[in-house]
């Protein structure tokens, strides 16, 4: 899929800049993709391409720190690497506090980019493999009946299928079925198991709750 | 004796008088005779030369003078009594005097005559001339000053400047390594990349050029100038500005303006203090993303003009006719000379250097100078 296939957004005011990068990153066989303004940038920005985005940080218009905060506003998580000027090191570093990867002084050694550009990218790929599992497990609970999911969500807090057979009135060979149940749905074949993909969904929320 | 007592006590008193008149006159006073020899010299004179009366009472006044007045004092009063023209008589000018270690300085003379007497009176200027080259020196430095600030502050945008293109350069350059190493070399891209590579330091060669001319005085130059070329060539050193507060720049070339007489570089930096000036005042504003329009034009019938529009906070009313002055600013830490300095160069053109508020908010700032004139059109006689 082109989706899976890495792409690197660049956005520099400067056309010689986005050309000699356009073409640094097509010598080692990288896609990219040049904007000259940070409003250009969004309106073909694509939340689900594999991607990172590498900007300049003082542009006429939208600057580069207000792109970084607009992205944040729309919840998109695309690694960010500023390419600065030599005065711009204080908005650099304000950029890195909010959330930036890194900054690399303008002019750069190709070799400093590309690297920055490959870890920007395997975070990239994490975290959509990451996201994809939690995507997975969340499809799997939501198959879970009910009665299942109040047997699960005990389980995961330890507790014994007496204790549960109480709590629920039930008898505990029914306890023991519900269980066999929720193990089977959620491909899951330790109660360990079962404890990591709840929480993983869990934290998951809390990320998309504060940010 | 024989001799009127009461006519006695009137010329002692009358003497008296104008002696104690003499000394306590603030100038010097130096009375001579037909002959030029000094016959009196107040107290204020003899601080002023250095001499007592005993070292000038019964000489030649021209002592008092360097040369070449002091071989010729004799002819002047000669040529006086002859001719009866004053040159200074009734009149008085800037002369130079000598004191008695053989120093000058300048003085203002006027000299009086009656009775065959001269009555020379004589104010040192030393100090005035001082304090007024002294004050000279002081615009001039702050004039300077106010120069070398500005360039201060197209430091920081020209390093942004000159930084793309080589940053540009140097990316080139390794893509192209990487082109190079490639089993299959792709020349086409090899040579494309060459070429953009010396584009590349030919534009950051372009920026320092028009760096230099901003460096260093400048003689009077009455060229025949492109407006519009003139501005362009000065449009990355405006947008450097600008765009280090992100300020977008955008021009609009009025076509076939006809030539003016002047000097572009000077015109360049009116243009330059002008939308600096137009930065300041967006720089932080609501309407910052609306950018600066500079707009060239035909104004009347033999003038092209020039206009910085902005959107920034205005001016106040009150300044409006005042901001021309030295020394008025509304700019925290600004010095206020440089609408002022820019005035004075485009009236030295010729031409005229105005401001009027922009009716959407914000201010317009232009300057108009007129076109050459073309041979056999009236009033000819430009060259």
């Amino acid at each position: 899929m082109e989706r899976n296939e890495p792409l690197i957004y660049i956005v520099d005011d400067d056309a010689a800049v986005c050309d000699s990068l356009t073409r640094l990153l097509k010598s080692v066989k990288l896609r990219a993709q040049a904007y000259r303004s940070a409003a250009e940038f969004l309106e073909h920005y694509d939340p689900e391409q594999h991607a990172c985005l590498v900007a300049d940080i003082r542009m006429p218009g939208m600057s580069g720190l207000e792109l970084q905060a607009v992205l944040k506003r729309l919840g998109a998580l695309i690694p960010l690497i500023f390419i600065t000027a030599y005065g711009d090191v204080p908005m650099a570093v304000e950029a890195m506090k909010s959330g930036a990867l890194d900054f690399i002084e303008k002019p750069f050694r190709d070799q400093d980019l590309l690297d920055r550009v490959n870890e920007a990218l395997a975070r990239d790929r994490q975290r959509r493999a990451d996201e994809e599992k939690v995507d997975s497990v969340r499809k799997r609970l939501a198959t879970l009946t009910p009665r299942e999911t109040e047997v699960m969500q005990r389980v995961a807090e330890g507790q014994s299928n007496k204790v549960i057979a109480m709590d629920l009135a039930v008898s505990q060979r029914t306890v023991e079925i519900h269980r066999a149940n929720v193990m089977q749905k959620m491909s899951t074949r330790s109660v360990a198991m079962l404890v990591r993909a709840v929480q993983s969904v869990e934290s998951s929320d809390n990320r998309t709750d504060s940010g | 004796m024989d001799t009127d007592p009461i006519r006695d006590r009137l010329d002692r008193l009358t003497r008296l008088g104008f002696s104690a008149l003499m000394d306590a006159a603030a100038d010097g006073i130096v009375v001579i005779d037909r002959n030029g020899t000094v016959l009196d010299f107040n107290s204020a004179a003899q601080r002023m030369f250095g001499l007592d009366p005993g070292q000038i009472v019964g000489r030649n006044v021209a002592l008092l003078m360097p040369e070449p007045d002091r071989s010729r004092h004799d002819e002047y009063i000669a040529r006086y009594l002859r001719t009866g023209e004053a040159r200074i008589i009734g009149i008085g000018r800037e002369v130079t005097g000598q004191r008695e270690d053989g120093a000058t300085f300048p003085m203002q003379l006027s000299v009086g005559s009656a009775e065959g007497l001269f009555i020379g009176i004589v104010r040192d200027l030393s100090a005035q001339k001082a304090a007024e080259e002294e004050n000279q020196r002081l615009k001039d430095r702050l004039v300077e000053v106010d120069r070398l600030s500005l360039m201060g502050e197209l430091a920081a945008g020209l390093a942004h400047e000159i930084n793309q293109p080589l940053s540009a350069i140097a990316t080139y350059a390794q893509a192209g390594e990487r082109i190079v190493s490639h089993e299959e070399t792709d020349t086409e891209a090899l040579r494309k990349t060459c070429r953009d590579i010396a584009e590349q330091a030919l534009r950051a060669g372009r920026v320092i050029h028009n760096l230099r001319n901003f460096v260093g005085n400048r003689q009077v130059v009455e060229d025949e100038v492109d407006f519009n070329r003139a501005i362009q060539d000065v449009l990355n050193l405006v947008e450097a500005d600008a765009t280090a507060a992100g300020i977008a720049v955008h021009t609009e070339y009025a076509p076939d303006l006809p030539p003016i007489v002047g000097d572009a570089i000077r015109l360049q930096q009116v243009l330059l203090n002008l939308t600096r000036n137009a930065v300041d005042a967006m720089r932080g504003g609501v309407r910052k993303e609306e950018g600066i329009r500079i707009r060239t034009q035909r104004a009347g019938r033999r003038s092209v003009g020039v206009e910085v529009v902005d959107r920034g906070h205005g001016c106040p009313a009150e300044l409006a006719n005042e901001m021309f002055q030295p020394f008025v600013s509304t700019k925290p830490g600004g010095l206020g000379v440089g609408l002022a300095v820019s005035r004075r160069i485009v009236e030295a053109y010729g031409g005229n250097l105005y401001y009027r508020s922009n009716p959407g908010g914000g201010s317009i700032f232009g300057f108009s100078l007129p076109q050459k004139r073309v041979r056999g059109e009236e009033g000819h006689g430009t060259e």
